[in-house]
């Protein structure tokens, strides 16, 4: 049971997928104009991560390593279809706010990067687990980038009016560039926090590669 | 063993497809009905929004676009207690950040009862305001952009900074939507028989100044429906009586509005809306005109003495039949007095 | 003529994938720190978006649509791209080894590229025509060439610049992308 805690907490925070890992940045700064959206956009793709990874963990002795990929790319598909029909059917409002973002999870390098890396090697249960935490620590990095541009952006919060009236809404936050800014602010801000934390552990001599490098050899992509 | 191997492969890949294709023709069995069903319920509502005084609403095909980037979706007569009370229209046209599709309502008397945003990608903040149902465009009448339609003659100028007011920001939004509302709204018109022109009474009974109702309506004929007597006055004496009268034409019907001066005249008539298939061609000017000067009593027969509109021959016969009608009758009651 | 300029203009700046769309985000922060693997990538990228979406444009409205087949989009057009670019990675390596080795090795890297997926998808939710299609395809991923050579630019700038240690890498990589992104809003105006 520790042990399966231990794998949710690592896609939470360790790993978190967006601010540690950087892959799967283009819907989160997409569809985090409001916090609605953060949310729908996070619940969409921890489903898709969650029903690969089992699916794939699943029949993983019956994939022929060749042609993992292709399998890979038809199983993620499969459920971001379901997951795409679902929402039109039940939430239409919202899928129509996310337009093209939610048929593009499909190619979310965070569920091709987690199948491949994780689930395709390891137990069903394990998988489960993985998924819920990378796709719970997506989550709450977008529901952290959506309230704070819908609150300077828009006054509002889940469209509840937050701000005094006199509070003129910076739409700026809501704008792509807004989006950016906000990202980039939000990453320096883990980025800091767990320097101080690596520090206050004396693990000073692997600061620099665990946090502040980039994949030279764009290996972002290919996850 | 090459060959073997490749071909087993592409087996085991196909059926990986075949299984996830089978798998998602289930879904969507499932979902599209709820979808379906979902968008007909959201476009009731939206119709019923935008037209708020109608009980029913009936399919149509009759509103054609005249802007081939302004598509006419789906068309619908809005059926109320007196009949067709104008249609609905949901169309979509080009915006600034891709197609808005909207709903826009047009009452029989060339007013838009609403206009309602369904679906637009502009600029979030800015030109999608227009789609935001707590953004106003006049924050003291709490006036949304869509809102401020409500009302709008369709002879009115629309011009964005005129008579419609901008979203802040978001000029290029505010004209494209402005020019897809009055599109469809003037395609709604030409359908529903109306041209978007007024119905003053003193069109076809120029002589008047001013126009008071009559104190006791005129007699219908039969199987015709007054729905407003006028008279007209001169320094205070009656100059003359204008009548509107609805009637069956070939397979809708037809309205017209009839000017009858005292000596039994007719000042002039217009066809006001004409539901007949092919119908509208009939509300031209010149249709009308050819009855000024024609005395009540005398009979008005197309072909004989009332040329027809090309391709419109028997909504031009039951036009004339009604202006006959109402004429007579209007020579009658201003004999008999008591208007 | 007029729309397809239009189509053009608001798809490679005014629209801008990267900058506007966010699409493509992936790739641009992890390869566009030198001009030369910008060119190379962005090159890459527009040769099989236009490839995509010759191929997809009749499957979705020749194959798909008319057997109602409309919720398979996804499926067919991702398998239909992964397909094309091992196809062309094949032929290039054996028929075009010069052009194989300018943009060969990236490849790979695009198959699972959003920026190709979103532009297929946008086609079809956009409704064009075919020939729009292609313009828009070209339009599309060379504003994704345009962004990459932009902050591969400035990136070879800020090399030397003393940036707060917070701020480091990836947070000021977003930061230089805020402000050229500002920078592109600009361009809004340029069609009525």
């Amino acid at each position: 049971m520790k042990r399966l805690f231990g794998i949710f907490l690592n896609g939470l925070v360790v790993e978190n997928p967006l601010f540690v890992i950087m892959i799967g940045l283009c819907s989160s700064m997409a569809v985090t104009t409001t916090v609605a959206n953060g949310i729908g956009m996070g619940i969409a793709l921890t489903f898709v991560l969650v029903m690969s990874e089992v699916i794939i963990s699943a029949f993983r002795k019956l994939i022929p390593g060749s042609i993992r990929m292709p399998i890979f790319l038809v199983v993620i598909a499969a459920f971001t279809t379901i997951m795409d029909l679902e929402m039109k059917a039940y939430f239409p409002a919202l899928s129509k706010s996310m337009g093209v973002y939610i048929p593009l999870v499909v190619v979310n390098c965070i569920v091709m990067g987690r199948v491949e890396a994780y689930s395709s090697k390891q137990p069903v249960l394990d998988s489960l687990f993985d998924g819920l935490g990378m796709g719970l620590g997506y989550t709450w990095v977008l529901l952290a980038l959506s309230i704070v541009r819908e609150l300077l952006g828009n006054g509002t919060l889940l469209g509840f009016q937050i701000m005094p009236s006199s509070f003129e809404p910076m739409i700026f936050f809501i704008l792509p560039p807004g989006g950016f800014l906000v990202f980039s602010l939000w990453m320096a801000a883990s980025n800091s926090l767990k320097r101080r934390i690596l520090a206050s552990r004396h693990k000073q001599e692997d600061l620099q590669q665990s946090c502040c490098t980039l994949p030279a050899d764009g290996t972002a992509e290919k996850a | 063993m090459k060959r073997t191997q490749m071909f087993k492969l592409g087996l085991i890949l196909a059926a990986y497809c075949i299984v996830g294709c089978v798998g998602l023709a289930f879904v969507y069995n499932g979902t599209s009905k709820t979808i379906a069903q979902r968008q007909q319920a959201d476009l009731q509502a939206g119709l019923k929004e935008v037209f708020p005084k109608a009980t029913s609403f009936k399919p149509t095909d009759k509103v054609k676009s005249t802007n081939p980037k302004i598509v006419i979706d789906e068309a619908y007569l809005a059926i109320g207690s007196t009949g067709t009370m104008g249609t609905a229209v949901k169309a979509h046209g080009p915006s600034y950040g891709g197609d808005t599709t909207l709903i826009v309502g047009v009452s029989t008397d060339g007013t838009i009862t609403g206009v309602k945003i369904l679906e637009n990608k502009d600029t979030p903040g800015l030109g999608a305001n227009a789609a935001n149902p707590s953004y106003y465009v006049n924050k003291a009448t709490k006036t949304t952009f869509a809102g401020q339609f409500a009302g709008k003659k369709l002879t009115d100028e629309f011009v964005v900074k005129k008579d419609v007011l901008a979203i802040t920001s978001a000029t290029i939004t505010s004209r494209s939507i402005t020019s897809i509302v009055q599109t469809v709204a003037k395609a709604s018109a030409d359908a529903l028989g109306i041209g978007g022109s007024e119905q003053d009474p003193k069109a076809v009974l120029p002589e008047a100044d001013t126009i008071r109702p009559a104190a006791t309506p005129m007699t219908a004929p039969a199987g015709v429906t007054v729905l407003d007597t006028s008279v007209g006055t001169k320094g205070g004496t009656v100059v003359g009586v204008v009548a509107t009268a609805k009637a069956k034409s070939y397979d809708g019907d037809v309205t017209v509005m009839v000017g009858v001066a005292t000596d039994g005249t007719i000042t002039g008539i217009k066809v006001v809306t004409c539901t007949d298939s092919l119908g509208s061609s009939i509300l031209t000017a010149d249709f009308a005109k050819q009855f000024v000067g024609r005395k009540a009593g005398t009979p008005l027969t197309v072909g004989t003495n009332v040329d027809a509109v090309t391709g419109a021959t028997f909504s031009s016969k039951g036009a004339t039949a009604l202006v006959q009608q109402v004429a007579d009758a209007l020579a009658k009651a201003l004999a008999g007095g008591g208007l | 003529m007029t729309d397809l300029v239009k189509i053009f203009v608001a798809a490679f700046l005014i629209n801008n994938i990267i900058l506007m769309r966010f699409i493509g985000l992936c790739s641009y922060i992890g390869m566009a720190s030198d001009v030369g693997q910008s060119v190379g990538m962005g090159l890459a990228v527009t040769f099989v978006t236009v490839m995509a979406s010759a191929v997809t444009w009749p499957v979705y409205y020749w194959i798909l649509k008319p057997n109602g087949l409309e919720f398979l989009e996804i499926l067919v057009f991702i398998v239909v791209i992964a397909a094309l670019v091992q196809l062309v990675e094949f032929y290039l390596k054996k028929s075009v080894p010069a052009l194989y080795h300018a943009m060969g090795i990236y490849l790979p890297l695009i198959t699972t590229n959003c920026a190709i997926l979103a532009v297929t998808f946008d086609q079809i939710t956009f409704g064009y025509n075919f020939v729009e299609s292609i313009v828009f395809a070209v339009a599309v991923s060379l504003g994704y060439l345009l962004a990459m050579l932009l902050l591969a630019g400035v990136r070879q700038r800020l090399k030397n610049s003393p940036i707060p240690s917070f701020m480091l890498d990836t947070p000021f990589l977003f930061l230089t992308t805020s402000i050229i992104a500002v920078a592109f809003m600009g361009f809004a105006g340029l069609i009525k």
